[in-house]
């Protein structure tokens, strides 16, 4: 009996149509991800363990969706066809029904997985053997016993619990929504690494892999630091946190079954009798009924049924208990991400909860477009799924009216989404004590949030009417949304064919959405265009009619067309002029690649130049130019003069000019010269000169560019034209001479393809300074200032627009970026120097404590380093894009969010302004003054050595404990921005690896200093930038290292060399063994001590051989303050692995620690420290 | 006067299943009763007759109007009540009748409450007006949708079973109304119960296997079969001998004894009485006819 009724419900379930369709695409889902890749890393097998577990793992999560069509479709069939009470009569137990419904989902459910994972299986025969390693069985198994079931169960059993219990369909989405919005809450909350876009640093806790239903957070942390070879090879060891986590949730899942068992009522729902009140019979005098005449067109009539249609389904949808909890959820969830992403950045920073940084991030509500597929198939399907279809359809309502009620409705919940995010920003801000509520910024969200979502509307309610069932309409929008919300890895990527897509938009204060706000408007109005025409389309074949088929309501749709053809011509035309135009300024104006025309346009370029490299080319020793920005028309011009000089000691007999892609047209002219023919894919030209210039002798060049930046073109931030706060890295986008190796390929797999040799880090440089002699004279809109290189000459204005000119008083290296913005000034001149703040109105939080800044780090500089050569320092602020700030010879660029409009009122933490202004000021001598020979390892010279003014400039002026915070930081940092897939190189060979040489030099350099001491240190470092300096040969990580070595006593000689010629950290673990109290009234403290070293390549656990500090504190460490000192501080030396030590002091310690000022690194700072009770 | 005239109606479901087959009626002023039995395609009819479905082939004109092809001037003299319906949730009676009411055109906020107010008592709604509908018994929302087929004037209206669920006084009340109405309008009206049918309508038809087997007036039909019918009470084990031998249309049982009705034009055998006919024996008969005749229906 059980096993027949079995059998017959899974052959109900694998007959349903959204089965079907879900099994094809999860089979589908699967295959594309392993032929895809990108799961697992560049040495990863696409079907190797740690692959398929991550594809199971994350597809479960989508099981959510599957199981509650099912659940509402399947499972509730009875109640639905209203077969229950029929059903109820027969001779079938509640056990036998619960058991064979129950275990139905769970097949059919977990069948898709099973699916996805033959998917992956039949894949891996798609792609290139190299990447595809052993095929086990035990590989797709595991994962799915592990992942799967588990998830599948987790999922089935909420949802089946729910669907038996309440017998609502409704009611099932609802859990099924909030399923998956509560675990991205559970992810949010407990800091999950799957959602990790900003790298976070708190402790490490048990409970967020505990309370992870799915165990992804346990998988994704876990796994982070596996090798390939683990990759590979290991199969996900289901042990220790995550052992406890799977029975959990088991157990969890079994007892939901249990309680669903309990209280499922095997018996007919209660039918919900309204009591009727004893009310007084009315006394209401009998109406006679009439008949009065109807009229049933014009718009009175039209607009009269719209109205009421709309109120209906308005009251439908809002007085509807499952709505008000998803909204109060959203509220929830979103609150929570916006304070985390809005309030905190890097270092503990908090940032202004700024109207503007609040929109950006609540613009895209991809969210939204969840609860549109679900209400749009609630909505459309209304009067279908009440029955009360052939009540409103034999009535004279035009489908226009149904169709304009229904979307309406959808836009007011839209609108509804977008007031709740204004009020949840508002809330934020006046949480935070901020008062600045900008509500036009905030209303400018419902057209920005909005409109794409009204588009979106009309494409999915048109996808619900083609389909005569919900359920299948909703996975078929589904799948739409999917693909459109992830074209890109589809590889369609033009914009021009992703549904109302656009780029992510950017706020800044200088220019609000500003450079793709154009853009955005013609790509909607481009939409508009075709959305009308889906609107007609769904009008035409609206679900007016019973038992019409699909196909005589295709037939019915010309029809429909032809008599809304004028709105229907002027919306193709609309469409396609749109679409005209915007290909026009992408593809013609802009020159637009694909990615993968990208790779090829690389590779191309390497094939056809490569065999040049060969050719003599000149240097630049002067260039006068003169710079014209329009920032309204996004465009700029630059004229201008080099002087080539022939440094090379055979005469140059062609010139080979190279500009940057983004540059639109260009021109050359040098007399007597004969030009070739400007490659135009390439922006590269060849120029014959008719007498070779000959060594050392110079040439005079003219050239003339135009760039064109408009919102069609990707936003470079280097190179922004925009109505305020324009910044352009100049130096990339004037010509170049020869061979440019950085556009080569780093792909070694594509470069084998193509029959190109294994990619090679450049090595270009010849070691010597090119300075240059710098003019420029630059105009722009009358409101702005300009800033950029060189001294202020003099300001004028002309033609209505502003005009500076900039030359420089000594040479400088080939950089000159310049910006341009409606600044305010302050000025303060410091010993000499000149020392101005360009910054925006409204932005003066912080400024202050930048000139200070300016100024510590000129003195300090100026005392320990070398004298400041310029006459002036600027700091100009831009547009927050990504980074903190750039340093210029003379110039600093910082970015407005992070140096601006951070609120720094908190004095305990480090001051992020004051930091990062001494960090660029550092870069006048670390990167300007002495410039690094441009092979490996040069990024050290300037970032390790900022970063170590950085550290300097915060002990000087903030103390020790508090720079300890910072140390801490950059501490986790490393470890945090490590990229397990690739191979760490030493530090003095740093190439590509951010976190090496900026958190690990930093820290190195510091470390340094505490050995050596600061004097010697800074002594080495005045001596190697006398030895270095132009005209001198550039420096390299090599001489530094050297010229420490040689300063160095012996027992620091091996620290030196390890810290920054190896790669090594430290295990370090402090233990307190006993706190006696002495005779004397003294204390003697017992440690236990154990430090290892690790070091690339050697497995086991080394004896270090060095100095660690070892401090006493008389505070807890939670009370510690920028006041706070050790009582005892002092280094030891360590030669053990496990070290014992006695420490006799003066009075009784609160807090001990090991390397106090976490300096060392140390994945586990933790354990360095030990309360005493 | 001649208003509604139903030609050569076809309609075939995809599932093979033939609803209408060749179907011609004239319908003029008046209550018209369809009778048939379960599946006889009455529905299918009705429903292509609210413009909810297109027949295959066949045409149909109200006052020289083509329903096919211009279903929305139809709809605005429509009123439809169909055999099963359901209702918008949470929506009280005075609201979705209000709606209704402006979808099928009564712009007039007075007379749309005026009409809504005078349904609602005629269906005895009244007191339950504000209740949501969707908690309505069978026989209230029966109700509801008799209010709601009755709002704006319709000139051709179309009840399915409207009776069914409803007890025997709000059975006569809503007769009576039905009646009051039906004098100036088209009025089509299919029940099982044939009894209805002889005291509301003037006119009538019987479908079978979605074909017309009979028409004319109630009176008329009985009128004709007169002295063809013939009544026999017997054993109740005897009947499958009585089957083989006679044209049994009917049986019933009075009493515990099984009553035979046979059609024949003479007494057929000893014992059998004269019966006159009621509507329900013409009925029978009228079927009787086609299950002799039946072959295989497929389209």
């Amino acid at each position: 009996m059980l096993s027949a009724l079995f059998k017959f419900e899974l052959k109900y379930q694998f007959s349903q149509i959204t089965f079907i369709i879900a099994a094809v695409l999860f089979l589908m889902l699967g295959c594309f991800s392993a032929v895809q890749g990108g799961f697992g890393g560049s040495g990863v097998y696409r079907n190797s363990p740690y692959v398929i577990t991550n594809i199971v793992a994350l597809f479960s999560l989508l099981t959510i969706f599957a199981a509650t069509l099912f659940c509402a479709n399947v499972v509730l069939r009875d109640s639905i066809y209203k077969m229950d009470s029929v059903l109820y009569t027969t001779s079938i137990t509640k056990k036998s029904y619960f058991l064979v419904r129950f275990f139905g989902l769970l097949m059919a459910v977990f069948a898709l997985l099973i699916l996805a994972v033959v998917g992956i299986f039949l894949g891996a025969f798609l792609v290139d053997g190299a990447e595809i390693g052993k095929s086990d069985l035990i590989n797709y198994l595991h994962p799915l016993v592990v992942f799967g079931l588990p998830n599948v169960l987790f999922a089935c059993s909420l949802l089946f619990c729910t669907s038996i219990l309440t017998k609502n369909v409704r009611a099932i989405y609802v859990a099924g929504v909030m399923l998956y919005i509560l675990y991205m809450a559970a992810s949010i909350f407990g800091n999950s690494p799957l959602l990790a876009t900003s790298v976070k640093l708190s402790e490490p806790s048990i409970l967020p892999f505990l309370i992870d239903p799915f165990g992804l957070a346990s998988f994704f942390s876990e796994t982070r630091n596996w090798t390939d070879l683990q990759r590979n090879q290991q199969l996900f060891p289901v042990q220790s946190t995550f052992l406890i986590n799977r029975l959990l949730w088991l157990g969890f899942s079994v007892l939901v079954i249990a309680v669903s068992y309990r209280f499922f009522n095997f018996r007919l729902q209660n039918q919900s009798q309204t009591k009727q009140k004893n009310r007084v019979v009315s006394s209401k005098p009998i109406i006679p009924f009439r008949h009065f005449n109807v009229l049933a067109t014009g718009f009175n009539y039209s607009f009269s049924s719209f109205k009421s249609q709309f109120k209906l389904e308005t009251i439908s949808l809002f007085k509807h208990l499952p709505f008000t909890v998803i909204l109060l959820l959203w509220i929830f969830i979103f609150g929570i991400e916006l304070k985390d992403n809005i309030l905190h950045g890097p270092y503990s920073i908090k940032y202004f909860p700024t109207t503007g940084a609040i929109i950006e991030e609540m613009r895209a509500m991809k969210f939204a477009l969840l609860l549109l597929v679900f209400y749009a198939a609630e909505v459309v399907a209304r009067e279908r799924t009440s029955n009360i279809q052939s009540l409103i359809y034999s009535t004279p309502v035009k489908n226009s009216v149904l169709w304009g009620a229904k979307c309406l409705t959808l836009a007011v919940m839209v609108m509804v989404l977008v007031t709740a995010n204004i009020l949840i920003g508002i809330s934020i801000q006046l949480f935070n004590d901020y008062t600045l509520i900008e509500l036009p910024k905030y209303l400018s969200l419902y057209y920005y949030s909005a409109f794409p979502l009204f588009l979106f509307i009309i494409l999915i309610v048109f996808i619900q009417n083609l389909v005569d069932n919900k359920y299948l309409g909703m996975l078929l929008s589904m799948i739409v949304v999917f693909v459109i919300s992830f074209a890109p890895r589809l590889e369609i990527e033009h914009y021009l064919l992703r549904f109302a897509a656009v780029p992510d938009l950017q706020f800044s204060y200088f220019n609000g959405f500003g450079y793709y706000a154009k853009a955005f408007n013609w790509y909607m109005l481009y939409w508009f265009g075709f959305a009308v025409l889906l609107a007609i389309s769904t009008i035409g074949m609206w679900q007016s009619s019973l038992q019409i088929t699909f196909l005589n309501r295709l037939k019915s749709l010309p029809k429909s067309l032809y008599q809304s053809k004028y709105i229907a011509i002027v919306a193709v035309v609309i469409w396609i002029s749109c679409g005209a135009f915007i290909f026009q300024q992408a593809n013609v104006v802009a020159k637009y690649q694909s990615k993968q025309e990208k790779i090829n346009w690389s590779i191309n370029y390497e094939k056809k130049y490569k065999l040049f490299d060969t050719l003599p080319q000149p240097i630049i020793t002067t260039v006068k130019i003169q710079v014209d920005l329009f920032p309204n028309e996004a465009r700029y011009t630059v004229k201008g003069t080099y002087i080539l000089k022939n440094e090379t000691n055979k005469p140059i007999k062609r010139l080979w000019v190279s500009l940057h892609q983004a540059v639109n047209e260009f021109q050359i002219n040098i007399p007597q010269s004969k030009t070739q023919q400007i490659d135009k894919e390439f922006n590269q030209q060849f120029i014959d000169l008719q007498t070779p210039l000959l060594p050392n002798s110079t040439l005079k060049m003219d050239f003339s560019i135009n760039v064109s930046r408009s919102g069609f073109v990707d936003f470079d931030t280097e190179n922004s034209v925009v109505a305020n706060g324009t910044y352009i890295e100049l130096e990339k986008f004037v010509p170049h001479f020869g061979y440019n190796p950085y556009f080569e390929s780093e792909d070694d797999r594509l470069r084998k393809k193509e029959g190109l040799s294994a990619y090679q880090i450049p090595n270009t440089s010849d070691g010597k300074y090119h300075l240059i002699d710098f003019e420029n004279t630059i105009s722009t809109a009358a409101d702005q200032q300009i800033v950029t290189v060189g001294a202020l000459q003099k300001t004028w204005k002309a033609n209505g627009r502003n005009y500076f000119h900039y030359k420089t008083e000594q040479p400088i290296n080939f950089m000159f970026a310049l910006s341009s913005a409606k600044y305010q000034i302050k000025k303060e001149i410091y010993k000499g120097v000149a020392l101005n703040v360009y910054h925006l109105l409204g932005h003066e939080y912080n400024v202050n404590i930048m000139l200070k800044a300016m100024k510590d780090a000129l003195a300090y500089g100026n005392d320990n380093f070398s004298k400041y050569p310029l006459q002036q320092l600027t700091l100009a602020e831009i547009p927050h894009y990504k980074g903190a700030a750039t340093a210029y010879p003379g110039v600093i660029f910082n970015a407005e969010r992070i140096n601006y409009l951070t609120d720094y009122s908190n004095k305990e933490t480090v001051n992020q302004s004051y930091a990062i202004t001494a960090h660029e000021v550092g870069h006048q001598w670390w990167a300007n003054i002495l410039a690094p020979a441009d092979v490996k390892g040069y990024a050290m010279l300037t970032e390790s050595l900022a970063k170590y003014t950085e550290a300097m400039l915060l002990e000087k002026h903030y103390g020790k404990i508090q720079l300890s915070n910072y140390l801490t930081d950059d501490n986790n940092l490393y470890y945090a921005y490590g990229n397990p897939s690739e191979k760490e190189l030493p530090l003095a060979q740093t190439y590509g690896q951010n976190n090496v040489h900026y958190q690990k030099g930093g820290l190195v350099m510091y470390a340094v200093k505490e050995a050596l001491g600061e004097k010697v240190v800074n002594k080495v470092l005045s001596d190697l930038i006398e030895k270095h300096r132009n005209p001198n040969q550039k420096a390299t990580t090599q001489d530094l290292i050297d010229d420490l070595l040689k300063v160095a006593p012996v027992q620091h000689q091996n620290f030196i060399n390890e810290s920054f010629n190896q790669v090594v950290d430290y295990k370090m673990e402090l233990k307190m063994l006993s706190c006696k109290r002495l005779a004397n009234g003294k204390f003697s403290i017992d440690l236990a001590i154990k430090i290892g070293k690790n070091m690339q390549g050697v497995e086991k656990l080394l004896a270090p051989n060095m100095d660690v500090d070892v401090a006493f504190f008389d505070q807890n460490q939670l009370d510690f303050n920028k006041n706070t000192k050790p009582f005892y501080l002092q280094k030891h030396r360590f030669n053990r692995l496990n070290t014992k030590l006695t420490i006799v002091v003066d009075k009784k310690p609160k807090t001990i620690g090991i390397d106090p000022y976490s300096y060392l690194l140390d994945a586990n700072l933790k354990d360095n420290w030990v309360e005493v009770k | 006067m001649t208003r509604l005239i139903i030609e050569n109606l076809s309609k075939c479901y995809q599932n093979g299943v033939k609803a209408l087959d060749n179907v011609s009626l004239i319908l003029s002023n008046g209550m018209f009763g369809l009778l048939g039995p379960n599946g006889a395609g009455k529905s299918s009819l009705m429903r292509t007759l609210a413009t909810l479905q297109l027949p295959d082939s066949g045409t149909i004109t109200f006052d020289g109007n083509d329903m096919v092809k211009n279903p929305q001037e139809m709809r605005s003299q429509l009123g439809y009540l169909p055999q099963d319906f359901g209702v918008y949730p949470k929506i009280s009676a005075t609201e979705l009748l209000n709606h209704i009411a402006i979808l099928k055109g009564l712009q007039n906020k007075n007379e749309r409450k005026e009409q809504v107010q005078a349904l609602l008592q005629q269906t005895n709604l009244f007191d339950a007006r504000k209740r949501s509908v969707s908690t309505f018994s069978g026989g209230m929302r029966q109700r509801f949708g008799i209010a709601q087929a009755l709002l704006g004037n319709p000139q051709l209206i179309i009840v399915d079973e409207p009776t069914a669920g409803l007890d025997p006084m709000e059975r006569n009340r809503f007769h009576d109304l039905l009646n009051e109405i039906g004098e100036q309008r088209v009025v089509m009206l299919s029940t099982h119960i044939v009894e209805d049918v002889n005291d509301l309508c003037s006119e009538m038809a019987v479908l079978a296997g979605g074909k017309l087997i009979l028409q004319g007036k109630p009176t008329e039909l009985t009128t004709k079969l007169n002295g063809k019918v013939w009544r026999k009470q017997i054993e109740k084990a005897r009947l499958k001998e009585y089957q083989a031998s006679f044209d049994v249309i009917s049986t019933r049982i009075v009493g515990g004894k099984t009553q035979l009705f046979v059609i024949a034009n003479q007494q057929p055998a000893e014992g059998f009485e004269p019966f006159y006919p009621s509507l329900e024996e013409v009925y029978f008969s009228a079927l009787f006819g086609t299950q002799i005749k039946k072959e295989s229906l497929s389209c």
